[in-house]
């Protein structure tokens, strides 16, 4: 018999059963197929391990204060962008995998709203806005970038939302390592300005974030969505 | 789909540059490279040791290190996140021998070798799930999606289908290529140590 399928065995390393007997009876006698599925076996053990370190927390401040008294760095951290520099370019990496847990993908159930067509206006992309682990099962949203005569605005509305602690925020986000914050979210549908400066091929995604009155940085975010 | 939505998605390859820039020591590079991973580098030396005063001293000596001796890194051997946190745990183990005489440091890692079903993860394991955790982030968003539904939601691939509205075949191929790709990064950065 021939090896087992690649496909087949990533989905034995995730725990799915053997589709047959077959497969089983391969797997007992072929040392090559046995330590493959070992090694997905690992590898799956590791991504699954992952979900416990998505929202690493940043050394407190004093540590960057002092890696750049050391090597001569700006103790400030360089501008991103000249108009609208974030209060705080927030989290790493780890932002995009905690950014990707998404269940049950809004996207192509979701109800666009927002696209009803308006003249002066242009839709330049858009963005189904699904929720994340954080988030209650009902919450969704929308998000769209609409050239308007005078100006460019990414218009969000979200729905099934608990009453916030604090407050909603809505960012932009690079899916690496910076977010801008964009503005503070109302009920309905809200027009948020986008300067000029923010090339929104650098920050595709569009994260909206429950903030703790007062919260400067980055707070819990609930819904996300990339724009296309 | 409107004629504007291919400008939004062309890739960069940021990761790439910001490690160019870090080697060639380009302002804010360090700045930059700090930013993405003092996550983890604080994670892996927090593995070690039990106070966070000493674990972020080793992120600021860590960093500091690699940005003197960023020339002798080598793409080819590994990730720049690789590199820094193989600095940190250096640098951890180095602070705890410095500390065995205080009572309290080595009892807490006496604790955190213990049996527990739910102790702490060795600096190593931590080591692979920050490579994972990166590689992941790295995924196109799709294939991301539907690994990180099995991975952490625990679906089958025809739940991630029924959830997703994608074909079966398209969640297969995801998984085994998101799979394939975590599992290369992984034997390159984390399991060959
Ligand atoms: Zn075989």
């Amino acid at each position: 018999m021939a090896h087992a399928d690649p496909e087949l065995l990533t989905l034995l390393a995730l725990g799915e059963p053997a589709p047959d007997e077959s497969t089983e009876d391969h797997l007992r006698t072929c040392t090559e197929c046995r330590s493959e599925l070992a090694a997905l076996r690992e590898v799956t053990a590791i991504g699954r391990e992952t979900r416990a370190e998505r929202d690493l927390p940043m050394p407190s401040e004093r540590v960057w204060a002092g890696i750049a008294a050391e090597t001569g760095q700006s103790a400030e951290p360089a501008p991103v962008i000249a108009l609208a520099r974030p209060r705080r370019r927030w989290r790493a990496f780890l932002a995009v995998a905690a950014a990707a847990a998404i269940v049950g993908a809004a996207g192509s159930i979701a109800v666009d709203r927002i696209t009803t067509p308006v003249t002066t206006e242009q839709v330049l992309a858009k963005t189904d806005l699904a929720r994340l682990t954080a988030a209650p099962g009902s919450a969704r949203g929308t998000a769209s970038v609409v050239r308007t005569a005078d100006r460019t605005v990414l218009r969000i509305s979200v729905d099934g939302m608990p009453a916030p602690d604090g407050l909603y925020q809505v960012w932009l986000f690079d899916g690496t390592a910076t977010m801008i914050p964009l503005g503070v979210l109302t009920n309905g549908q809200t027009d948020m300005p986008i300067p000029d400066a923010i090339d929104l091929r650098t920050y595709p995604v569009v994260d909206v974030s429950a903030q703790r009155l007062g919260q400067q940085e980055h707070g819990t975010s609930m819904l996300q969505g990339k724009l296309s | 789909m409107p004629a504007g939505v291919t400008v939004l998605t062309g890739a960069s390859n940021t990761v790439d540059e910001t490690t160019k820039s870090f080697v060639a020591g380009e302002q804010g590079a360090l700045r930059a490279v700090y930013e993405r991973y003092a996550p983890a580098v604080l994670r892996v030396a927090s593995a070690s040791l039990p106070s966070r005063a000493d674990a972020e001293d080793v992120v600021q000596t860590t960093f500091v290190t690699a940005w003197r001796s960023r020339e002798s890194f080598d793409p080819a051997k590994g990730s720049l996140l690789v590199w820094l946190l193989t600095i940190a745990r250096r640098r951890s183990i180095d602070v705890l021998r410095s500390r065995t005489r205080d009572e309290n440091v080595v009892k807490a890692l006496h604790h955190a070798d213990g049996g527990a079903a739910d102790e702490p993860a060795r600096p190593d394991q931590v080591v692979d799930r920050m490579v994972v955790l990166e590689a992941i982030g790295e995924l196109p968003p799709q294939q991301r999606q539907v690994l990180l539904l099995a991975f952490y939601d625990d679906l089958t691939h025809e739940q991630i289908a029924t959830n997703t509205g994608l074909p079966l075949g398209t969640v297969k191929s995801h998984l085994r290529r998101g799979m394939a790709r975590l599992r290369q990064r992984w034997e390159v950065d984390g399991g060959t140590r």
